[in-house]
């Protein structure tokens, strides 16, 4: 592999923060992983102004992948660059990472990671946690598994190249989000147990209230996310049918 | 000058939610929290912000899909209710939250569209080191204006609907918490259910329910 200075990963990983910054329908995350690969190609074409733009051609094209998982990809294409592979290798490579790289990071970050740091924070705030110390509770714990991930992610991709899939296999990441899993459960009930002695202590009668919260979960568990629109356009219809009777007089 | 933070909150809030770094700045637990304390009162924006959290538990920015936007609904929410203040404040920072949140999602995808149409697109428009980083740039840029102007409006509609709101809101603000929280326990039965449903699941859930009711007695809840 071509020798690097120090500072270019360094670089290519400040660059990948932003890697979702233009988003759009027919490039998705593409021309946000050109943008974090340019220092490297820049470096490596540096003498050679056609191969820099076949190079930022072949990676600015169609990508999509969950962006912090997308740090085992631009890690493993920064090496296929630096080893000066063929632009059929990583063509084939980018069009084989990014499905599974997608799924993969929305299982394990968006449907249990971040449910779980969100519940932690509620729940916190629900045992007597100030406002600012639940926030700060769940922006340490999020961030410390969220930059965590990205940086193994992209050490990982760097070190091994497409090597990095056999690493993604052994570090189990689908056993640790389903171990996650059952703590994001355990927690969602948690905090409807603290809610439902807070609304005893406030409504009266309570049965009402434990009724209609026992059916709100029932539906979730029933109807899955489809259920949630309409609950969000119940709560907006009660609250506008109390307010708007001011609103006309 | 309050109003100006808040839109700039606003815009930086919208950028940490997709475009820069994603360190969940623009969740509503923190959002609701900042934008209460730039207007004046932490608590009310930070229970705004609870609540709009334990919504938005099961709403996740997954690839392509449309998703309420939680950032900057969650600032134009917890400002509506410090301006209004109560228990209607309470109720109407959170419904217009939920209501903003989806014409975030609308915005965003207007954004996408935008996005497409700037961006190099091999075979079709030159991809070049220039264009590529212009691009980029151009579209982050873009993204914070837009999540500082859906603020904006959010803010002026709020400021203009509150005077016409009546302090005669019929409940108290725990009583208005609690009818609040109801929709929330949807998306505490879809984390329940997973992709599917299943016994063991509903049984993990059915224990917390029993720890988190034991513990809210013992500790004698945190309902105000």
């Amino acid at each position: 592999m071509t020798r690097l200075p120090s500072s270019l990963p360094f670089r290519v990983f400040v660059r990948s923060l932003l890697i979702q910054g233009s988003w759009n329908y027919r490039t998705m995350i593409g021309t946000g992983m050109a943008f974090a690969l340019l220092p490297l190609l820049e470096y490596l074409h540096r003498d050679d102004p056609e191969g820099l733009e076949r190079a930022v051609e072949r990676h600015a094209g169609h990508f999509n992948a969950h962006p912090y998982l997308a740090e085992l990809a631009l890690g493993s294409l920064a090496r296929l660059e630096g080893e000066r592979e063929g632009e059929d290798v990583v063509r084939r490579f980018r069009a084989a990472v990014g499905g599974p790289l997608g799924a993969l990071g929305d299982r394990l970050v968006w449907a249990t990671w971040l449910p779980l740091c969100s519940l932690l924070g509620l729940v916190g705030l629900e045992l007597g946690l100030r406002p600012w110390g639940a926030a700060v509770l769940f922006l340490i714990v999020y961030n410390v598994g969220h930059l965590g991930l990205r940086v193994w992610a992209f050490r990982t991709g760097l070190l091994e190249g497409p090597g990095m899939v056999h690493r993604l296999r052994t570090a189990a990441l689908l056993a640790h989000a389903r171990r996650a899993d059952v703590v994001v459960v355990v927690l969602a009930g948690m905090l409807s147990g603290l809610l439902l002695v807070d609304a005893a202590a406030v409504m009266a009668p309570t049965w009402p209230w434990v009724l209609g919260a026992a059916a709100a979960a029932a539906a979730g568990v029933a109807l899955g996310s489809r259920a949630w629109r309409s609950a969000a356009l119940v709560v907006v219809a009660v609250v506008a049918a109390l307010l708007v009777p001011h609103l006309l007089s | 000058m309050t109003e100006l933070a808040l839109v700039l909150l606003g815009g930086v809030i919208a950028l940490d939610g997709v475009a820069v770094g994603q360190f969940m700045v623009s969740r509503p637990l923190v959002a609701g929290l900042l934008a209460g304390t730039i207007a004046g009162d932490p608590i009310t924006g930070g229970a705004v912000g609870a609540i709009l959290e334990a919504y938005l538990l099961v709403v996740v920015p997954s690839g392509g899909a449309r998703y309420p936007e939680p950032g900057p609904a969650a600032v134009v929410g917890a400002a509506a209710a410090v301006w209004v203040g109560g228990a209607e404040g309470l109720a109407l920072g959170v419904a217009g939250g939920l209501v903003w949140g989806q014409v975030g999602a609308f915005t965003q995808t207007l954004l996408r569209h935008a996005n497409g149409g700037i961006v190099p697109v091999p075979g079709e428009r030159r991809a070049t080191a220039r264009s590529v980083a212009r691009a980029h740039a151009g579209a982050v840029l873009l993204d914070g204006v837009r999540g500082s102007a859906l603020t904006a409006l959010g803010l002026a509609l709020a400021a203009w609907l509150s005077p016409y709101l009546s302090p005669a809101w019929p409940l108290g603000t725990g009583r208005t918490r609690a009818l609040l929280l109801l929709g929330a326990f949807v998306s505490f039965g879809i984390l329940a259910r997973g992709g599917a449903v299943r016994a063991r699941r509903l049984l993990l859930y059915a224990a917390g329910i029993a720890a988190g009711v034991l513990v809210g007695f013992l500790t004698g809840g945190a309902a105000s």
